[in-house]
């Protein structure tokens, strides 16, 4: 593999994505999702996040120590944000991965590209710069969401700071999968729009029959990299480990069958 | 002389249709070579397989030396491709320029051999629009731009006049005159004149198989035949009486083309049997339309085909 031309497909895709279909797709409902959400949490965030009623709604989605650790522990705003973020996640990769490969396959315009460089730099190329779009933009609600709670949270700025560079990097782990998975799906269908219904139906069929594995063998099986969110809020290192661990593990899984589909595929 | 392409025993197949069965083609470096069959007759198929757009499904192919797919093939082979446009939404400057950097140019040198490029196929003022908003004529001359993007050493080209206006096409043949000095060309078309005036060799392909690969001056007698095409269909009294002159063989008709006669002749001096042919045909008061030493290239091909 060339890196240098795998860099060069990535940032070419990266910056028109920014003003193309493929990338409005996400970008409208992403911008628009977290203007909402900031706006509340900078408005009202201060004297909401850590109310009683705010701890007991946590506490109904995991559990009550956790609910505590994040919202009084932690500054409540960036908790909050990892919380949404984790949640959302999914949805905005679908958005934002759909045309990972899928469009240009069906239109066979991977044929300009396939005589300049190989398979595997096109389709590193690609996951690379979807990557960068989702976790960059990410990234600046996180700065944006930092922010925020350095003006509404009563915690001192080396702990905000501090506490804002984990939430990044757990959702720049926590986004690779997700990213992966997309890939797997674009390799397969050869447009955009038959790529996210795609993704829609096989996640939700996954969610379903991972319940249903769990309701008969009487233990979790994650079928799917949202399982593994609850590792990510470090009660204690070793579920840490867990949860990161099993995110790379399903990212080296989707990218391997996502590969092993494109490789065969006819552009 | 070393082959550019090596394709053995190739089999390709779509369902239950075989785009491509048990084909065998070497082709030598620096040659020009026309591609033709009917449609459906797997040139196309053959095209995607070189570049390694599609796999083989049986059988091998190198081209270059190399298989379709390899690392060191990237940037040695160009392609215009038959009705594909690029990328929409993105400039075709912006995609040259990727297409460039890609092929290894920094991004100087890039935009200098684009310019070049521009130049030589006269698209400098349809390189700042999207290629969505271009004609098929204009699109067409855009893709062709892009498959000579760093002098490659093979270029393939899908029908490359197709749906392209008298000028357009004759701009497009031009530019393909000046590149089969440099470079090994490899074209598919129908039309049979524009194969005639550009290439060397001829692929004749049909239902996936190899009709004849052969020089182009192997398949047509250039010397001791003459085609020619009435204004009128030939009486049989005219047939008798070019029959009749010492020198002539036998005189070929076509009954789908009546107005049409090829006459095999042999002899020393070819000029004289000429110039007899006209005066039989002067006495007879049939008009002429064409009249060409060596027979039609056309024709040829459509027996080939035809016989197969």
């Amino acid at each position: 593999m060339n890196w240098k031309r795998i860099l060069i497909l990535a940032c070419f895709d990266l910056r028109h994505s920014l003003f193309r279909l493929k990338g409005l797709v996400f970008l409208i409902p992403f911008i628009f999702f977290w203007y909402l959400n900031l706006k509340f949490l900078y408005e009202r965030g201060g004297e909401v996040l850590t109310t009683p009623e705010s701890i007991v709604i946590i506490s109904m989605l995991y559990n009550a120590q956790l609910a505590q650790i994040l919202l009084i522990l932690y500054p409540p705003t960036l908790s909050v944000f990892l919380i949404m973020t984790l949640a959302s996640t999914p949805a905005f990769a679908m958005l934002s991965g759909n045309d990972q490969l899928a469009g240009d396959s069906g239109r066979k315009t991977f044929r300009f590209l396939l005589t300049r460089c190989t398979r595997s730099e096109i389709f590193a190329g690609r996951f690379i710069s979807n990557y960068l779009l989702i976790s960059l933009s990410t990234l600046l609600m996180a700065a944006m969401a930092t922010a925020i709670s350095l003006h509404n949270d009563q915690h001192p700025i080396a702990d905000i700071i501090g506490y804002a560079g984990h939430v990044s990097l757990l959702f720049l782990i926590y986004t690779l999968p997700f990213v992966a998975y997309m890939s797997v799906i674009s390799a397969l269908m050869s447009s955009a729009l038959s790529a996210l219904l795609m993704a829609v139906s096989i996640y939700v069929i996954l969610i379903i029959l991972g319940n249903y594995l769990q309701y008969k063998s009487g233990t979790a099986i994650e079928l799917l990299p949202g399982g593994l969110k609850e590792y990510l809020f470090d009660l204690n290192q070793h579920d840490l480990y867990i949860g990161v661990g099993g995110l790379l593990a399903f990212t080296c899984i989707y990218i391997c069958i996502g590969w092993l589909i494109f490789r065969r595929r006819n552009i | 002389m070393t082959a550019i392409i090596e394709c053995s025993n190739l089999t390709r197949t779509f369902g239950s249709i075989r785009a491509l069965d048990d084909l065998n083609i070497t082709i030598p470096a620096r040659a020009s070579v026309g591609l033709v069959g009917p449609n459906g007759a797997g040139k196309t198929t053959l095209f995607a397989m070189l570049c390694g757009f599609l796999h083989p499904g049986k059988g091998s192919i190198t081209v270059l030396g190399h298989k379709p797919d390899a690392a060191r093939l990237k940037g040695r082979i160009g392609i215009l491709p038959q009705d594909i446009s690029l990328m929409r939404g993105i400039s075709v400057h912006a995609q040259m320029i990727l297409f460039a950097r890609l092929q290894g140019y920094n991004k100087i040198t890039a935009r200098q051999e684009i310019d070049q490029i521009i130049q030589l196929v006269n698209i400098g003022s349809l390189v700042k629009q999207f290629p969505e908003t271009l004609s098929h004529g204009q699109r067409k001359k855009i893709t062709l731009a892009q498959a000579l993007i760093g002098k490659p050493d093979l270029i393939l080209l899908d029908e490359p006049t197709a749906g392209l206006d008298p000028v357009a096409a004759n701009e497009v043949r031009n530019i393909i005159q000046k590149l089969r000095h440099d470079h090994s060309l490899i074209i598919s078309s129908h039309n049979l004149d524009e194969i005639r005036n550009v290439c060397d060799e001829i692929i004749i392909i049909d239902k996936g198989k190899l009709v004849r690969h052969s020089r182009i001056d192997d398949l047509i007698e250039r010397n001791n035949v003459l085609t020619i095409l009435l204004d009128q269909a030939a009486g049989e009294p005219l047939l008798q009486s070019i029959k009749a002159l010492p020198p002539v063989i036998r005189i070929d008709t076509d009954e789908s083309n009546p107005h049409r006669m090829t006459v095999v002749f042999q002899a020393e001096k070819p000029d004289q049997i000429q110039f007899k042919i006209l005066e039989q045909l002067q006495k007879a008061g049939v008009g002429i339309v064409e009249f060409n030493r060596g027979s039609a290239f056309t024709d040829r091909v459509v027996e080939l085909v035809g016989k197969h």
